[in-house]
């Protein structure tokens, strides 16, 4: 099969040039380091990291909105990253990205129906009363009334804005749709409705899903493969199969679904570790030579194995370990590890 | 028109209000119409105030309260003609250039600083005499020397707008960049532009009328206050109701402009989203 997405070794390095007093200075911020991976036609992809581990950089980078520093991406097999905004026209519609702020995403002077006028216009219809039995099409497939249309974006709750986000981007069409945090901050009702949702689509319009969330128990439930992100490297790609025999190597990783089971059992403790915190403050920002792995500091298997020095001195490379399972990681678990049973 | 119904409008809106249909209804509403077309009596010059002449009548006689209603027309026109031209040069240019950037951005703004590099308003006074004086030419002059004001407003403001989420979504929609200046930007960027227009009107009124004083401006026969008070000046020392009662005009309603500015932009300070349900409510 041919991958709809293909993103080599993508690199975005924000350059924040400034003064301090006389002098000129430049900041560098590595939010993306060497990011690889696929995704697939009908495929969800969910990439989960933390906050300011560069998901909706990525996001924003395959839906054109930001130019990589170094790598391509292809989409459909055609080279966007070097595409002016008008050379990218044709494909703007096939790719289409649901922010994650609902509010921020519409425009405060716009109500709900200007809002969707606009985005049916832009899909080629231009007929008045087409454009009307659109919108009703569009509300009734995201389950919304139609007298939210009146409304104004300060004026609905959380849930309808992810809806009329989604909407919006419904009525262009769409192939592959880039959703950033769709599920976050929502009400566990709201939100069970809004997964149920989003997959029912996916399922109707034969939709690619690359779904970015800090969620890994929500991405688990959805996802095809999972892409994990720290400090801007995929530090792990895992493919999800059955639940109970899906397995995975990274530390990081372990973290994440450690504490989401942890969290579902009641068993989250507060822990604090003192000589943790030292290392956070020591650890080095990341920088584009850095010649470190990005989660010694934090790496537990590090510290198990004694610091070995090869992870402060030498960068682990993405490795192949299985079908479509990647691991970014000087000691992998050699056992692979079956991810968490919870419910 | 929602929002309008709900507001309390200060006095001087109401002023401004009154003084637009006294400009619109000057031939009617003033007691000698027929001073206003070049009428003499000079039987009757340089009376003080009374009943007949609530502000006294000037050195041809005419009364000078239908003069000042009179004057209020120009003076309007004046306002909103300057401002206007100002602002249909300054704004699409503020957009552009916060909006785009690059070198179209450099060159925009450094003309903008050509402008302002003049002290205020001698530009006024240089281009008026280039041109020939007379009250359109002052019109033209002082918007000319206004606009970059307006452009630098909304410049700044666009610059604040233009990375905001809702923006990029109408790009990935797939709206043009044209289609995303008016439609997206702009209706978020123009507040503090329309705030300043407001002030700006009195401003325009006075430089105007400067400019009529000093000759540049409206010429006789034209009733304008700025003339008004030329025309006064051998006459005020001793006949001060001349130019007391137009420069009052001047005065006040250059006030009603400058508090309505203040109480629009008190209104526009978070509380002009649409559907905002209460006051004070920022966004």
């Amino acid at each position: 099969m041919i991958p709809v997405i293909e993103i080599n070794n993508i690199s975005k390095i924000f350059v924040q040039k400034f003064r301090d007093g006389f002098k000129k200075k430049i900041k560098r911020h590595v939010a993306l380091r060497d990011v690889n991976f696929q995704v697939f036609p009908g495929e969800v992809v969910g990439i989960v990291g933390e906050s300011g581990s560069g998901k909706t950089t990525l996001g924003k980078i395959v839906v054109h909105l930001l130019a990589p520093s170094t790598g391509s991406v292809y989409v459909k097999g055609t080279e966007i990253t070097r595409l002016t905004q008008r050379q990218f026209r044709p494909l703007r519609r096939t790719i289409q990205m649901v922010f994650q702020n609902p509010y921020a995403s519409l425009n405060p002077r716009m109500n709900i129906r200007e809002h969707l006028v606009e985005a049916v216009r832009l899909s080629g219809i231009r007929d008045k009363a087409a454009v009307d039995r659109k919108i009703h099409l569009l509300l009734e497939q995201v389950q919304l009334s139609p007298t939210i249309l009146r409304q104004y974006p300060n004026q609905i709750s959380g849930g309808e804005g992810r809806r009329i986000g989604l909407a919006r981007v419904l009525a262009l069409n769409p192939e592959i749709i880039v959703l950033d945090e769709p599920v976050a901050s929502l009400d566990l009702s709201i939100k069970g409705e809004l997964i149920a949702l989003l997959l029912k689509l996916q399922e109707k319009r034969q939709l690619t899903y690359l779904w970015i969330s800090h969620d890994i128990q929500v991405i688990h439930r959805v996802a095809d493969v999972i892409v994990v992100m720290f400090s801007g490297e995929v530090v792990e790609i895992i493919p999800v199969g059955e639940r109970s025999t899906d397995v995975y190597q990274h530390p990081y990783t372990e973290i994440l679904f450690q504490t989401a089971q942890k969290l579902q059992s009641g068993q989250a403790e507060v822990t604090f570790d003192s000589e943790m915190y030292q290392r956070l403050f020591t650890a080095a920002i990341a920088d584009e030579n850095e010649k470190q792995c990005v989660y010694y500091p934090y790496c537990t298997r590090y510290f198990r194995a004694g610091k070995p020095q090869i992870c402060q001195m030498a960068r682990p490379e993405l490795k192949q370990v299985g079908p479509r399972h990647f691991v970014r990681c000087h000691f992998p678990w050699k056992e692979k590890v079956k991810v968490p049973d919870y419910a | 028109m929602r929002i309008l119904s709900r507001l309390k409008f200060p006095f001087s809106v109401w002023y401004l209000v009154v003084l637009a249909v006294i400009a619109v209804l000057a031939p009617w509403v003033t007691p000698y119409p027929q001073d206003a077309q070049n009428a003499m009596h000079f039987e009757q010059k340089l009376l003080p105030p009374s009943l007949a002449h609530p502000f006294g009548t000037d050195a041809l006689g005419r009364d000078v309260f239908t003069l000042v209603l009179f004057g209020a027309r120009l003076s309007l026109i004046t306002a909103i003609s300057v401002v206007g031209l100002a602002l249909v040069i300054g704004v699409p240019l503020g957009l552009i250039a916060g909006f785009k950037g690059g070198w179209l951005e450099s060159i925009i703004m450094r003309i903008c600083d050509v402008f302002l590099a003049f002290p205020p308003l001698l530009l006024p006074i240089v281009l008026t005499a280039a041109l020939g004086p007379n009250l359109r030419h002052a019109i033209i002059a002082v918007a000319v020397s206004w606009f970059p004001w307006y452009t630098r407003i909304l410049r700044s403001r666009v610059l604040q707008v233009r990375h905001q989420a809702f923006v990029q979504a109408a790009r990935i929609a797939g709206n043009t960049d044209s289609q995303i200046m008016v439609s997206h930007i702009l209706p978020n960027s123009i507040q503090p532009v329309m705030v300043q227009a407001t002030l700006d009107m009195g401003y325009a009124i006075l430089a105007v009328a400067g400019l009529s004083f000093i000759g540049f401006g409206a010429q006789p026969p034209a009733i304008e206050w700025g003339l008004m008070i030329t025309q006064a000046r051998s006459t005020f020392l001793d006949y001060w109701w001349t130019a007391f009662f137009p420069g009052m005009a001047l005065f006040v309603t250059v006030l009603a402009f400058n508090l309505t500015g203040d109480w629009l932009r008190n209104l526009l300070d978070g509380t002009a989203v649409p559907g905002s349900k209460q006051k004070g409510l920022a966004e």
